[in-house]
This record gives C-alpha cells, structure tokens and sequence, in this order.
C-alpha cells in the first residue's frame, strides 16, 4: 500500500500548483480540500490513475474518493 | 437564500484535460453527447463541466456534501442563443436547474440558479487572475474591488463564499482558471 500511496502522491503532484503541500500529504488529505487541487484537475487525477493501473473507474467509485486512501483503496479493489 | 454556482475553464484546460479521450465518458451521459452532437468533442466536454460544477456549488450550499461526479447531474435541454451564448436546464437529485453558458476563444463560463426568471439578474465581474495564487484572497484586483465596494468576503464553516453587507449576506460564487477570476451575484443584491 505505501508503493500505491507514493505513486497516487505522485500523480496528484503533477497537478498541484502548491506542490510542497503534496509532499507532506498523507493518506487522510482531502483531494481537493488539503491539497488545493483544482476540480478540473481531479479529471486528469482519474485518467492518471485509470492508465496506470489499467482500471475504469465508475461513478460509484468516484463518488467515493475524497482522501488519498480513498483512491488508494479504490485502486486495490480493482487491481485484485 | 437563492444560492448562485458558476464556473469556468480556460482555453488551455479544455486544449490538455479535455481533449483526452476518456474524459467524455467521465462527465457526459449518452443522452447528453447526443443533445451536444453539434459541437466539438472537448467543447463539448467543457461545457458540460462548467454547468455541471455550477450547480454541484449550489448543491453543497444546500448541503450535499458529497463528491463531485458529473454523470449524476442530468443535463436536459440547451439550446443555442446566439453569439456563444447557451441557455439550458438541468436535473440533480430531483430539482431542476437553470444555466447560462458562454463560448469563447479563451474560456467556457457557465452560471447557474434555481429561479430561472432571475438568471439574468445575476452579474458578473472578471478579474485577471494569477493561476499560481491559489487563493482568492490573494488577488489583488479582487481584493481592491472588495474594499472599493466595502464588501467584506467571508466563508461560512464549510468553506461557502459569502459577502457580509451591514443589512445582510449575499451568495456569491467564485471561480478562476488559469488566466481569469470571476465573481457572480444577484444585482439586486
């Protein structure tokens, strides 16, 4: 999970203007709350992470990413 | 209180974000890319994200308090009303929302309001905006433009923009991308 965890960091990173802030998240940041990610940006988030890990994504999971460990457990009950 | 919502993306968001191929199955329904058949894929996708964020704002001033997803607001109508003007209702969680769209060369902006006989009483004001200056506060044409009104901003505890008058407090929605900065209210307000 911490492989996922830094590899989420570091695609969310991508897309933050404040980028330090990313560096000290943690599983429980808030996407857009804690990081200050740009809603649109969520969009290339979710592509991002769709292409990685050769997952689709849907509605019902987007509804619920919030935190970082919420992508990151959405990511590993689709990968398993 | 009447909440207003409104949002925008500018040229360069709609060029990367969406112009990628998955990004229409993520915000617009079959029904809704059959109802914009007559524009361009990513404009397309553009537009139904601004109104769609528009009435997702007003959503949260009302208390949903879950995440954005783009398919769970239903756009049902659009119709084209000249110079890149776009005018249309929408559904979410059973209400029906009013919005009025704009297409630029530069930017998509988009308002909505539940009172569809007071969408065009809501005015705008535009603000040239730095994209490395997250925060509203920290723009300073915002800012002077405040003071010049005296109107104070304030954010209520789950971060809703309002400004304080001595009478009252009026909704407000803001939104900013990239090059610009905008501020929308009721006129008579």
């Amino acid at each position: 999970m911490n492989t996922i965890f830094n590899e989420v960091k570091t695609i969310i990173r991508k897309y933050a203007f404040d980028k330090t802030v990313v560096d000290k998240a943690t599983e429980n940041s808030k996407i857009i709350a804690d990081l200050k990610i740009n809603s649109a940006r969520v969009v290339d988030i979710v592509l991002d992470i769709e292409e990685k890990y050769s997952i689709d994504i849907d509605d019902k999971s987007l509804e619920k990413i919030i935190t970082i460990k919420d992508a990151m457990n959405i990511i590993s009950d689709k990968t398993k | 209180m009447n909440y207003i919502g409104n949002d925008i993306l500018f040229k360069q968001t709609i060029e990367t974000t969406f112009a990628r191929t998955k990004a229409i199955m993520h915000v617009l329904t079959e029904n809704e890319i059959y109802l914009m058949h007559f524009l361009d894929t990513k404009i397309a996708c553009s537009l139904a994200w601004t109104i769609k964020e528009s009435i997702y704002k007003i959503a949260c001033k009302e208390g949903h308090n879950l995440p954005f997803v783009p398919k769970y607001i239903f756009i049902k109508d659009i119709n084209f009303t000249g110079e890149g003007a776009y005018r249309g209702t929408a559904i979410f969680k059973n209400q029906i929302f009013s919005f009025q769209s704009e297409i630029t060369n530069k930017y998509i902006f988009s308002y909505a309001f539940k009172q569809h006989e007071n969408l065009d009483q809501i005015t705008h004001y535009w603000f040239p905006n730095n994209p490395e200056i997250h925060s509203s506060m920290k723009n300073t044409e915002l800012v002077n433009f405040l003071i010049s009104k005296k109107w104070e901003l304030c954010y209520s505890v789950n971060g809703i923009p309002q400004i304080k008058n001595q009478l009252n407090q009026m909704d407000i929605s803001i939104t900013h991308d990239h090059d610009f900065l905008v501020l929308s209210k009721l006129k008579h307000e």
